[in-house]
């Protein structure tokens, strides 16, 4: 096997971990799933530490959902860091107006955005 | 003794700013480690700052390196480990046998490299690549894997001894990712521990998990448990490595807790063994 093939296995694995690749051919399929489910904790762990205060209140019980979706749907790109991969699911949910504009400060930080995980 | 000058000694913890004035307060801390990821060099917490004051080592411990990965080494983040290592006055620096990008795509968590040859050369590559960029000794972690590739040609003993042969590289050995490894993988720790240059333990890692249906998750987010002290403990017996690390990053128990996890590992790594 070259570098270039080891390059390409390595790329087929974390697409079928992050972005609903094909399964790699001699992985088992359930520790597949449970690799994946674990880069899925980790990004959600990661993004609700970086997310702002109103973001998180303004969810409420909708956060959890909300940064599935968004980790599903949005495999973090090379170059894209944690802080810019908060960033963009804001924008995510500024767009579609679910985020009221006024801020209503830090209270409730930790009872909505750190009891899910 | 430790391999590398101005090594680490005794027992530490890992820094986290959730939790900085709890290290600052703890007793019997004798080094911390910090994620370099999280620092940026021009900017040290102040935290940190005080513990450099009262001559703590604080070592930076990167996950970003990728130097397992086959695609060109990301020099930049080696670059910044390199940078946040000067900063920080640290003896030593650290990263994984793993890799995190391929493709276009970060993973954001450590994942698995094959044991095979080729992608022994990769690393060997890639670490010599990055040791040239580091002022100070680079040190390398086994991960916790979850999953393993196909057609492993080494174990992950002798990969690990033949990287730090061929590199010069110092090993920075979890105790609970060998337990992953174990429960996960089917490896027996004994053997691994038996295959590895021991000589070349800069410190150790421990951290608590969870099993869930037959397979550990290494959460770094609940109490260390038996297994986790037993292997240090047959560690020690082999060759007591000079110095051992508490990792916790998540569900942040009371200092007092903390403490007596402390107080346990360094009952462990110091026990007179005949």
């Amino acid at each position: 096997m070259s570098r270039e093939e080891l390059a390409a296995r390595q790329a087929a694995l974390l697409a079928a971990l992050v972005a609903d690749g094909p399964a790699p051919a001699g992985i088992a399929p359930e520790r597949l799933a449970l690799e994946a489910g674990a880069l899925r904790a980790k990004r959600r762990r990661v993004l609700v530490r970086l997310l702002p205060p109103d973001v998180a209140e303004a969810l409420g019980a909708d956060l959890a959902p909300r940064l599935d979706a968004w980790i599903r749907g949005n495999p973090r790109r090379t170059g894209t860091s944690t802080h810019a991969d908060a960033d963009a699911f804001v924008a995510s949910v500024r767009a579609d107006g679910t985020l009221p504009r006024a801020r209503r400060g830090w209270r409730g930080l930790r009872a909505t955005g750190r009891s899910w995980h | 003794m430790t391999p590398v000058p101005e090594g680490p000694s005794g027992v530490g913890i890992g820094w986290r700013r959730e939790i900085d004035l709890t290290v600052e307060r703890l007793p019997g801390v004798d080094f911390v480690e910090v994620v370099a990821e999280d620092l940026h060099p021009d900017a040290l917490p102040a935290s940190l700052q005080t513990l450099r004051g009262r001559g703590l080592p604080v070592l930076p411990h990167a996950v970003s390196c990728s130097l397992g990965g086959a695609e060109p080494l990301r020099v930049d983040r080696v670059e910044h480990l390199a940078a946040v290592a000067d900063a920080l006055g640290a003896p030593m620096a650290s990263d994984h046998v793993c890799f995190v990008r391929a493709g276009g795509l970060e993973s954001g968590h450590l994942l698995p490299v094959p044991r095979t040859r080729e992608a022994l050369g990769v690393l060997v590559d890639n670490v010599r690549a990055a040791q040239a960029v580091l002022g100070v000794p680079l040190a390398l972690e086994n991960i916790a894997p979850l999953l393993a590739w196909p057609d492993a040609e080494l174990s992950e003993g002798a990969f690990l001894a033949e990287l730090c042969d061929r590199t010069g590289a110092f090993l920075l050995l979890d105790v609970a990712n060998l337990h992953a490894s174990a429960v996960n993988l089917g490896q027996d720790p004994d053997e691994v521990l038996g295959e590895l240059p021991l000589d070349r333990v800069v410190y150790v890692h421990a951290a608590g998990g969870v099993e869930r249906d037959g397979v550990y998750h290494d959460t770094h987010a609940h109490p260390l448990t038996a297994p986790v002290f037993d292997l240090l403990d047959a560690l020690c017996a082999r060759r007591r490595p000079p110095a051992v690390l508490l990792e916790r990053d998540d569900r942040y128990p009371t200092d007092d807790e903390l403490a007596a996890e402390l107080a346990a590992l360094r009952a462990v790594h110091s026990r007179v063994r005949v």
